[in-house]
């Protein structure tokens, strides 16, 4: 019987010597993820060895154990560091991070901010969850004010950031944010993100119904789903504009439901268990990646020498 | 009235952790849950082949094919041997 594509990237993309069902818990958004990426890399036609999946400590660093690429499990928060000196050592290669909200802007926030201004071509994919879901339910960089977690047992006191705004003022090439509900974008969101010469980042948000919704009393996976597609909101893709997009209203079932105010737009919604937020391009900018500067400066360096050269005969 | 698309829904319990996204989020209802959470075919033919479980699995573990030559009986096959397969697992 002939294979469905789906099952053929299944058989193609995933390790066969992996012990499945993976180690996830049941209706956690990384799978989904996984399948989105897979499905991104397939899209843009890149081969397996082509590809360098890296990863830090957590949920998400589990990923790269499952897909069949070039892959790398490293310590806590420094993925990025790790994608930066392979993709310096060999820029042929397309390197993919798969971090976490916690790993990527607590632990790795300095490689983080760092990397976005240094535009190397990097995809970084941050999964959000807003908790340190592994670890046991620590609150993180994104968990939101008043938000219980294991080590803010009465509410917490400090406030959440913006991932995607954060990798907007540091100076990533492209910015997207997309949601575990809203599938076929997010598959697209990656694949522009893979695609895009420059350091690119896409959050995606997520849920961790396990440590954050028990907690929170925010339901099981299903309730938590419902909420992430309630919450999210479009924007319109500002092309290469520079600037995060303006709200606009979407109608499909499939695409965020009725557009808020663009004031309910404000990242100090995520701040909040139940704020609007927008799904989308935030930032698309042209400007030249570290390879190719550094290749410029490589070429006018041998032109000096040659030319000091020269004159010395 | 034009031939309706039929579909077949297969599901790979040895993966299936009963999450439930896909019962919940199948905008036709095509599947209920069994004793253990895990989802079983209730209604093949109401499949509009919306691939929303597929996509949506964490797990890996649906499969929506297109079949070819759409009937009733077939529709009905598919539902048993989910529900075969769901006993196998027990």
């Amino acid at each position: 019987m002939k294979m469905e594509k789906v099952e053929q990237l299944r058989h193609y993309y995933l390790r066969h010597d992996k012990k499945f069902p993976h180690v996830w818990c049941p209706g956690c958004g990384n799978g989904i993820i996984l399948g989105s990426l897979i499905r991104a890399i397939d899209k843009i036609g890149l081969s397996k060895d082509e590809v360098v999946l890296a990863s830090g400590i957590g949920c998400a660093g589990r990923m790269p154990v499952y897909a069949d690429f070039n892959t790398l499990h490293t310590t806590h928060g420094r993925a990025l560091t790790f994608a930066t000196g392979i993709k310096l050592a060999r820029p042929e290669l397309n390197l993919i991070t798969v971090m976490g909200d916690g790993d990527a802007t607590g632990i790795g926030g300095n490689h983080f901010i760092h990397a976005a201004r240094r535009n190397l071509n990097l995809t970084a994919i941050i999964i959000n969850n807003q908790i340190y879901g592994m670890t046991g339910g620590q609150y993180s960089p994104t968990t939101p004010y008043g938000a219980k977690a294991a080590t803010a047992t009465g509410g917490h006191l400090e406030h959440a950031f913006s991932i995607a705004d954060l990798a907007v003022t540091a100076g990533a090439s492209f910015v997207a944010r997309g949601t575990v509900y809203h599938v076929p974008h997010l598959d697209k969101l990656i694949e522009q993100g893979i695609r895009k010469n420059g350091f690119a980042v896409i959050e995606i948000m997520a849920y961790c119904h396990t440590q954050f919704g028990r907690r929170n009393k925010m339901g099981d996976a299903v309730t938590m789903m419902e909420k992430l597609r309630d919450r999210a909101v479009a924007v319109k893709d500002p092309g290469a504009a520079g600037s995060p997009g303006t709200a606009v209203a979407a109608g499909a079932s499939d695409t965020p439901g009725a557009a808020a105010s663009a004031g309910a737009l404000d990242s100090d919604s995520l701040d909040t268990l139940d704020g609007k937020f927008a799904i989308g391009v935030l930032t698309d900018v042209e400007k030249p990646d570290y390879i190719a500067e550094y290749a410029r400066l490589r070429a006018a360096s041998r032109l000096n020498a040659q030319n000091a050269g020269n004159a010395g005969k | 009235m034009a031939k309706k698309k039929s579909y077949r829904q297969h599901i790979f319990y040895d993966w299936c952790k009963a999450c439930g996204l896909c019962v919940a989020f199948c905008p036709k209802q095509v599947y209920r849950r069994n004793e253990e959470g895990q989802p079983v075919v209730a209604d093949a033919a109401k499949c509009v082949g919306c691939r929303f479980c597929e996509l949506h699995c964490p797990d890996f573990a649906i499969t929506i094919s297109a079949v070819d030559a759409p009937s009733r009986s077939a529709a009905a096959h598919t539902a048993q041997t989910s529900i075969e397969e769901a006993a196998d697992e027990r």
